[in-house]
């Protein structure tokens, strides 16, 4: 079973190599890393050439500052926090999340008392998810995209939005809610 | 004494000034913030967890590895603040492509000294192309793929903007690149591969002004200069 240690050292010599400039290694790091980090953009963004833009400018940040990691982490977390940096600021230009996170924006039916909607595993593909979750607001989408796929939990997500633990629970719960009305095509 | 009547009236009927309630839906918003527990996945999480992969399966378009890489090019050449190419923000006038076109000089200047040049022989072409092509099959197609777009976009610039600096400045870049060109054959092979990326790095940094210049044109063409550099790859 791989240590924490293991999982720091992934990489490691294409990270040397990249803190050397070394452009192989850049493109090899890249290779590694660019579709998982496009998806991430795509869930976050919802937009292809926002995607674009956004891996762009963020691998050439990642190239720019990676003389400055030091494996005290992982470099696929390192990397991943940068990619949604990037997103979060991405989005916030738009002036997209700001009005998501307030809560009278969301949909009336997420503050009713009742109990939310079971998801239905007969309604649930990944196509249908992926499509539902599409169809959230940028605040919901964007909480659930990184507690569900991005593996945060509500504090860091609470950092990284620069919300309250409690905003980010909220969010995500109402955001399960509003998908699987969604889902179980209750619109 | 008040005091005691006071506080007797109140012991008497504390009850009474505990009779508003909270309102009925106070506990759906209390459920909503306390509800998602990481400890009890539904079937969503589950539904997730197990198809991960799946959800990534979108994959990047080939020509954002090759955007990343000129900007990186750019930014080692002294362009760092460089934008995205697709992001067409506002930039003032020629001042900006002025800065380009010098940071493209110095690096001209840079992989000038890398070779002997011997100045720039009409003859030595098709010697250089036989070289390019045997360094790299790519490297050909990829010289012959900027000439003609920096051929048809300079067209189409100067249709619009004949502005003698610019042309004077890119006719200087011109001439070093043809003067790197020809000093392909006097360096020694293992600097060859560098010189000619280094080359190609400086068309795609001519091609990239042309479209730059097409941005600052007051007619509806921004659109179309900002579409052409992303169809541009390196």
């Amino acid at each position: 079973m791989p240590t924490a240690a293991d999982y720091r050292d992934t990489h490691r010599e294409l990270v040397l190599g990249c803190q050397q400039k070394d452009r192989k290694c850049q493109r090899e790091l890249y290779g590694h890393y660019a579709k998982p980090m496009y998806n991430i953009c795509l869930r976050m963004l919802k937009h292809s050439h926002d995607a674009e833009d956004v891996m762009q400018v963020a691998f050439v940040d990642i190239f720019r500052k990676i003389d400055t990691f030091n494996f005290d982490a992982s470099i696929s977390a390192w990397i991943k926090r940068i990619i949604v940096n990037r997103c979060i600021d991405h989005l916030k230009k738009r002036r997209l999340l700001t009005t998501d996170y307030d809560a009278r924006q969301h949909d009336i039916a997420s503050e009713e008392p009742d109990p939310a909607p079971a998801f239905s595993a007969q309604n649930m593909t990944v196509d249908r998810v992926r499509k539902g979750m599409m169809q959230l607001s940028e605040g919901y989408r964007v909480v659930l995209s990184l507690y569900i796929f991005e593996g945060y939990d509500h504090e860091e997500i609470s950092h990284i939005l620069g919300i309250s633990v409690g905003t980010s629970k909220s969010q995500f719960s109402r955001a399960k809610k509003r998908l699987a009305q969604i889902l179980n095509n209750k619109q | 004494m008040a005091n005691d009547k006071l506080e007797d009236f109140l012991l008497n009927n504390r009850e009474k000034f505990d009779d508003a309630s909270p309102p009925d839906n106070l506990w759906g918003r209390i459920e909503g913030a306390i509800a998602p527990e990481d400890d009890e996945p539904d079937a969503f999480d589950t539904f997730v967890a197990t198809n991960r992969d799946a959800f990534d399966d979108a994959t990047p378009p080939p020509r954002l590895e090759g955007q990343i890489f000129a900007q990186l090019r750019g930014a080692r050449a002294g362009a760092s603040t460089a934008p995205p190419l697709r992001v067409s923000h506002s930039r003032k006038r020629l001042l900006p492509m002025m800065g380009v076109a010098a940071s493209a000089l110095v690096l001209i200047v840079a992989a000038f000294l890398l070779g002997n040049s011997q100045g720039y022989r009409t003859a030595e072409h098709d010697l250089v192309a036989t070289e390019l092509q045997r360094i790299s099959p790519d490297y050909l197609e990829t010289e012959q793929f900027y000439q003609r777009e920096i051929e048809a976009q300079f067209t189409k610039v100067k249709q619009v903007n004949n502005d003698p600096q610019l042309v004077a400045d890119l006719k200087e870049i011109d001439l070093a690149t043809a003067e790197i060109r020809a000093s392909l054959l006097d360096v020694p092979e293992s600097q060859r591969a560098e010189l000619v990326e280094e080359m190609i790095r400086i068309y795609r940094t001519k091609l990239d002004i042309l479209l730059r210049v097409q941005r600052q044109f007051p007619s509806g063409s921004k659109k179309a200069a900002a579409n052409q550099a992303n169809e541009h790859e390196l």
